[in-house]
This record gives C-alpha cells, sequence and structure tokens, in this order.
C-alpha cells in the first residue's frame, strides 16, 4: 500500500511548459501540479491551448521548452518513456477515434495485448467487464460505425480504461454528441470519479463539473489564468475575463 | 537505427553504382552534340507541343459533344458513346495508332500519312477521356439548376451555354489540365509512326551520330522541364480555383 | 475485304505466347515497382531530410517523363554506361518498373495520408508500439483506401507494355505487327489484339469503379 505521503505528492508536474506551432504560442510557460485522485476540470475560450495541453500530457505534442513529470518518467523523453508515459495516462477523444476496422470486443482488447502483453483470454474477460461498466455489453461484436455516438464514446472510455491507466484525459467528450446521448456519457465519468481515478477534463458541462470536479482551471491565450477549487470557482468570479467567459456560456 | 543509417545507406549504393559505370564512356560524353542540333531538336519540340495543343482543343471539342450526346433520352446514341469511350480508354495509344495507320486503310481505302494517323489517334484518345470529365462535370451541376432551365423554357442551346456549361466547366478544368500533361507524354508514342515530334527526331539524330547517351538524356531533361512547369503551374491554377470559390 | 480467320488461327500460338510475355512483364514490373514504390513512399512521407529530397526527386522524374523515352533511355543508354549487355526484355522490365514505383509510390502515400489522424492518435494514446501501429492501424484502412487507384494503375501499366514493342520485345503489339507485315494481314492481327487488350484491361477497369464506388459509400462523401 502506498503511504499517504505518497499519495500526496503530485501525480503529474508541469514545469514552465512552452508550445509552438510555427510562431504561435498554444502554451505559454505553464507550471501547474495534479495530485493523485483529483478530478481537475478544464474551461476556457475556443483556441485557448486546452486540446493542445492534454495532448502534450500524453507526448502526442512535443514542447519546446520545460518539462513535464508523470508518475516519475519526464518528457520530453525518449519513445521507451512516452510509452511508459502513455500506459499510466488514458485519453478519450472528442471525436471518439474508435478503429473503425475492427470490432468493439477487438477496439477495447488490442491495446492490452500488445502494450502490456495480457493473454487474449485475459483481455477478453477485461474487456467484457468493462463494457458490463460502461453499459454496452451487448454490441460487442459489433462495428464502431453501427453504434450510436454516445455508445460509441463509452467504448471509447472502455477502451482507455482496459490499458489500467493511473490517471484520465477527457478532451470534450460530449461535445460531438446530440444532447439526448451526453447524459449517458456523463453518467459513466461520474461513476469513473467515484471510484477514485484521477481525471482531467475539457469540457463545457458546468452542471458537470461542479458536481464532479474537485478542483477548477480556466485557460485563456495558452496559461491558466484561474486555478481554484470547485466551491470558490462557481462562488466568487470577481476575474473579470472569466467572468465574461461564464456569462457567455452560462 | 541511428540517424546516421540513411546517409550510410545511401553513401553504398552510390558506392556500387559508381563501381559498376563505365567511366571512360562517362567522360568522353559531349553534349555539344545537343547544342549542335538545336534547331531540330526545338523543332521537335515545337511538333510535340503542337500536337499537345491539337489533343487537347480537338480532344475537347469531340468530348463536350459527345458528352451532351451521352445526356440525350435516346438510348441507342448513349451507349455508342459509351462504347466509343470505354474502347478508347481500355486499349494502348499504340495499339490504337498503328491500327488507323495500318489496319484501317485497308478497309476505308484511304491512305494516311503518319502525322494524320496520328493526329486522328491523339484526338480521339483526348476526345475519349475528355468525355468522362465532360460528363462528371455535367452531372456535378445540381439538378435544381436544370430544373430551373426547364422550367424557364430555355431553349436547348442557351440551356447548355448559359445555365449548365458555364458552372460545369469550372469544375472540370484541373482534371483537363492534367489530362493535357498527360497528353504532353502521349505524343512521344507518336515516334512509333515517325511522327517528328521530339522523340522521333531524336531518335533521327541519335541513328547518324551515334551518341544515345548525350542525346537520350538530354531530352529526357528536356520533357521533365517541361512536364513539371507544366503539372506546378495546375497545382498552383487548382490552388487559385479553389480559393476563389470561397 | 474479307477478314482471314484461317491466318489468325494459324498464328493464334504466336498471339498466345505474346499475351504471356504481356502478362509476365506486367507482373514482373508490378512486383518490383511495389517494393521500390514503398520505400519511395516512406522516404516523402518523412517530408523533410535526404530521404525524403531523394524520393521527391524519383517520384517526380519518373512521373513526368514519357514512359516512351524512359524506355529507350533503359534500353539504349544504361547498357554503355554499365558496359553489360541487357536484353530487351529486361530493359523492359527496368523502365517500366521504375515506372510503376514513382506513380505507385505516390498512389500508397494518398492511401495512408487519407488514414484520419484521430486514429493514429488513438493508437498512441494506447501506448500501442509503432509497429503494431503501422500493421493494424494504418496498413489496412490504407490499403482499402487506395484499392480504386491501384487498380486504375494495373490498366496504365498494361496498356503501358505495349511500348516495349519499340524496343523489339514480343509482346503483343510486336509480335502483332510483326505477324501483319509478314502475311500483310495488318487488319486481322492488329484487330486482333485490340480485342485481347480491350479484355485483359476493361475488366480492371470495372473492377477499379466499383471498388470507387464501394469506399464512396463507405467513407460517405
Ligand atoms: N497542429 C496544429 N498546427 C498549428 N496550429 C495548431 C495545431 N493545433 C492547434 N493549433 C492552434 O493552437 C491553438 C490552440 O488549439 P487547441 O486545439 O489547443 O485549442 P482549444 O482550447 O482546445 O480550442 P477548442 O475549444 O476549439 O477545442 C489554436 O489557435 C489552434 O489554431
Ligand atoms: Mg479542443
Amino acid at each position: 500500500m502506498q503511504t499517504s505521503n505518497h499519495i500526496n505528492e503530485s501525480f503529474i508536474a508541469c514545469r514552465s511548459v512552452s508550445k509552438f506551432f510555427g510562431t504561435f504560442k498554444a502554451l505559454d510557460d505553464v507550471t501547474i501540479d495534479i495530485k493523485q485522485g483529483e478530478i481537475v476540470c478544464i474551461v476556457g475560450p475556443s483556441g485557448s491551448g486546452k486540446s493542445t495541453f492534454l495532448r502534450v500530457l500524453n507526448a502526442l505534442e512535443t514542447i519546446d521548452n520545460g518539462e513535464i513529470i508523470i508518475n516519475k518518467v519526464r518528457l520530453p523523453g525518449d519513445q521507451k518513456d512516452v510509452e511508459e508515459v502513455r500506459r499510466e495516462v488514458g485519453m478519450v477523444f472528442q471525436q471518439f477515434n474508435l478503429f473503425e476496422h475492427m470490432s468493439i470486443r477487438e477496439n477495447v482488447t488490442f491495446a492490452p495485448r500488445v502494450s502490456r502483453a495480457v493473454a487474449t483470454k485475459d483481455a477478453d474477460e477485461l474487456a467484457e467487464t468493462l463494457l458490463k461498466r460502461v453499459g454496452i455489453i451487448e454490441q460487442i461484436e459489433k462495428y464502431p460505425n453501427h453504434l450510436s455516438g454516445g455508445q460509441q464514446q463509452r467504448v471509447a472510455i472502455a477502451r482507455a480504461l482496459a490499458m489500467k491507466p493511473q490517471a484520465m484525459l477527457f478532451d470534450e467528450p460530449t461535445s460531438a454528441l446530440d444532447p439526448e446521448m451526453v447524459v449517458e456519457v456523463l453518467d459513466v465519468m461520474r461513476e469513473l470519479a467515484h471510484s477514485g481515478m484521477t481525471m482531467i477534463i475539457v469540457t463545457h458541462e458546468m452542471g458537470f463539473a461542479k458536481e464532479a470536479a474537485s478542483r477548477m482551471l480556466f485557460m485563456s491565450a495558452g496559461k491558466f489564468l484561474v486555478d481554484m477549487s470547485t466551491e470558490q470557482f462557481f462562488c466568487d468570479r470577481d476575474h473579470p475575463e472569466l467572468r465574461r467567459f461564464m456569462s457567455n456560456i452560462l | 537505427m541511428s540517424k546516421y543509417s540513411f546517409p550510410v545507406i545511401v553513401a553504398l549504393v552510390l558506392g556500387v553504382v559508381a563501381y559498376f559505370l563505365n567511366w571512360e564512356l562517362l567522360l568522353s560524353l559531349d553534349f555539344s552534340v545537343v547544342w549542335e542540333y538545336r534547331v531540330v531538336l526545338l523543332k521537335g519540340l515545337m511538333v510535340t507541343l503542337a500536337l499537345t495543343a491539337c489533343a487537347a482543343v480537338a480532344g475537347l471539342v469531340c468530348g463536350t459533344m459527345l458528352a451532351i450526346a451521352s445526356q440525350t433520352n435516346f438510348a441507342p446514341l448513349r451507349w455508342l458513346v459509351i462504347a466509343f469511350v470505354e474502347i478508347w480508354r481500355n486499349t494502348p495509344l499504340l495499339v490504337q495508332l498503328i491500327w488507323i495507320h495500318f489496319a484501317l486503310p485497308l478497309v476505308t481505302g484511304i491512305n494516311t500519312t503518319a502525322l494524320e494517323s496520328g493526329v486522328i489517334g491523339i484526338t480521339l484518345q483526348a476526345a475519349a477521356y475528355f468525355t468522362e470529365i465532360v460528363r462528371a462535370g455535367i452531372e456535378s451541376v445540381p439538378k435544381g439548376q436544370w430544373e430551373a432551365a426547364y422550367s424557364l423554357a430555355l431553349p436547348a442551346r442557351i440551356r447548355w451555354t448559359r445555365v449548365i456549361l458555364p458552372p460545369a466547366i469550372r469544375t472540370m478544368i484541373p482534371p483537363l489540365v492534367n489530362l493535357t500533361i498527360s497528353f504532353f507524354k502521349g505524343t512521344a508514342i507518336l515516334s512509333i509512326l515517325h511522327v517528328s515530334e521530339l522523340m522521333t527526331v531524336t531518335n533521327r539524330i541519335s541513328n547518324v551520330t551515334f551518341k544515345p547517351v548525350e542525346l537520350f538524356s538530354a531530352i529526357a531533361l528536356i520533357y521533365f522541364v517541361v512536364g513539371i512547369v507544366m503539372s506546378k503551374a495546375t497545382l498552383r491554377l487548382e490552388y487559385v480555383l479553389q480559393n476563389r470559390e470561397r | 475485304m474479307r477478314f482471314d480467320w484461317d491466318q489468325l488461327i494459324r498464328y493464334s500460338p504466336d498471339l498466345l505466347q505474346a499475351f504471356g510475355v504481356t502478362i509476365l512483364i506486367s507482373a514482373l514490373s508490378l512486383l518490383i515497382g511495389i517494393v521500390i514504390g514503398m520505400f519511395a513512399c516512406l522516404g516523402k512521407l518523412q517530408q523533410r531530410g535526404l530521404a525524403f529530397r531523394l524520393a521527391n526527386g524519383f517520384i517526380d522524374f519518373f512521373r513526368t517523363i514519357p514512359e516512351v523515352v524512359l524506355i529507350f533511355w533503359v534500353y539504349s543508354c544504361l547498357p554503355l554506361l554499365l558496359s553489360v549487355r541487357i536484353s530487351s526484355e529486361a530493359c523492359g522490365v527496368i523502365a517500366l518498373s521504375l515506372f510503376s514505383a514513382a506513380y505507385l509510390a505516390e498512389i500508397f502515400r494518398a492511401g495512408i495520408l487519407a488514414v484520419p489522424k484521430g486514429q493514429v492518435d488513438a493508437a498512441k494514446a494506447l501506448a500501442i508500439p509503432r509497429y503494431h501501429i503501422w500493421k493494424r492501424i494504418i496498413i489496412p484502412p490504407a490499403i482499402r483506401r487506395m484499392m480504386p487507384a491501384f487498380i486504375n494503375f494495373l490498366t496504365e501499366l498494361l496498356k503501358a507494355t505495349s511500348l516495349l514493342s519499340a524496343i523489339a520485345v514480343g509482346e503483343m503489339a510486336y509480335t502483332a505487327s510483326i505477324l501483319g507485315a509478314q502475311t500483310l494481314s495488318y487488319f486481322e492481327f492488329l484487330s486482333a489484339i485490340a480485342v485481347l487488350y480491350f479484355v485483359l484491361i476493361f475488366p480492371f477497369s470495372l473492377m477499379a469503379r466499383r471498388a470507387e464506388r464501394k469506399l464512396l459509400k463507405k467513407t460517405g462523401h
């Protein structure tokens, strides 16, 4: 068992992280710590760098400055470090990105088999457990394009969980969904939050954030302008930019 | 794989090639023959370009007529157009050329010169390919435009020239230009009939000067330069057309 | 004019053999072209550096020069430059392999680039090793997407083999012109091979069109 001391140590630590696209600065000297078990919601205007921040945490984008330490592994690093980080951090995308030419079962079992060397039988059992948990076990032999958006996103969550990650990143997981499907995905995420998973969620679902998040970040122009506990965030809003943003989406 | 492995492989390959090359011949290469015959070669290039233009213009005219014909309700005419297009697209240009030059006169009794056969062959081939493109262009015009033209009772000629063809042509331009470039390449096949285009001319010079390496390398370069200029210009044109639409 | 079936029947073994030569040369050139084309494609996918420049130059050059010029260059220059004897059949295969490699490299590349970026991102995020990403995530959909262009290229390659008659390779067009000149039955022989080419090429055209329709339906554009 881990000591309480260990749990309080930050699981993700960013030190002066900057990211450029050409001359455009998408992340501007970001320094932030995220502890194990925290549920962090990130909000902010379009183009402010929220997706880029998540992608950087999963080494899908390389950083130009600073360093990131995730679970004691340092980024930027070599291919081995990158894969080590990705094994411990799962990611869920706005557009689901399920593997179109694989059945739901293969989608969920593929990664554990090839990157964690899990036996096919065990991977199958794990997939069935996870698909039951997200409520779509009946669809296991179907292909992604036969599923609704909400179902696809739940498969995507199960697929990421199959790697048994210690943290999960969600990039606007419900923005591409019809309103009636948003609930089913948020329910799965809520259940995941209660199970103690470390989560970083980019979302515009303020109701969900208020109820599930333990900490709120407001991003603007590549910087975190606001970093507060959820209660604080939803009570006092004296930050002018944040107030403008909130009045626009609420 | 280190980052040096690729340059090392390249160096090795170059080394092997250098070892097998006939350096004696390579060092005795004399490209002055290209300059010596520049006028003849230039004339050959002009013939090549003229044939290309001919294929493009005559092919486009025939292709447009055939494409319009393929839109009629008269089924036999439609089938005839389809048969023509499929036969000419699915046989090699070279076979078409020698068929027109050697076989056809036996049936018609009309003897054609090499140039005539060549022009007929490449024009018909161009017509077949252009028909497909024009047809796709016409079919890309929204149905509403047709219905509007019909409901206004516009005469057929006006319907085609003022309503259907203008938007169709805009979508057709990039593939048309690309095809024209491929006919530029295709004209070299006419050398099989000894039409005096660039390739034929080069063959002739090579036969009297015995300098094939210099000559064929030089015209490969000429074809490459002319072709690459045309295709880069097409890319540019496509870019401009795309940006204008927005 | 009477259509002389007897001549055709008498020389049908020669035509059949020429048909075999056409197929054989196409198949060989295609195989070699696929191998070289894959390397050229990988080079061009680098987007910068020495490998990219080499691959890009190779592809541009062999796509732009006329096939006839390439065939003549290989036939009349390569043996001199390397001071070895190369049979005209081998010259034909070399030239058509280079031609195929350049076109196939672009076809492969287009197929690979058509795989949505999100698929690769998702695979990377799952820590799937690079080898498996290529094998299971990129290549299968890429092959599906490049199929119409690939089959279409087969028709171009089959047509291009006829150009080898210019360097006296005993394929269909050459055999037919020789037989035509010998017997003066040009019409019979040239028509016969025109039909043979059509019968050989047309099914591929139809297949390419069907593959295209299927793909359009699937990707829904
Ligand atoms: N691959 C890229 N190349 C160039 N610019 C990029 C790239 N990816 C993102 N950007 C730019 O970086 C900025 C931040 O993008 P990012 O996707 O992180 O924003 P976001 O906060 O997620 O916005 P949204 O709410 O629209 O998803 C944007 O201005 C975008 O144009
Ligand atoms: Mg985003």
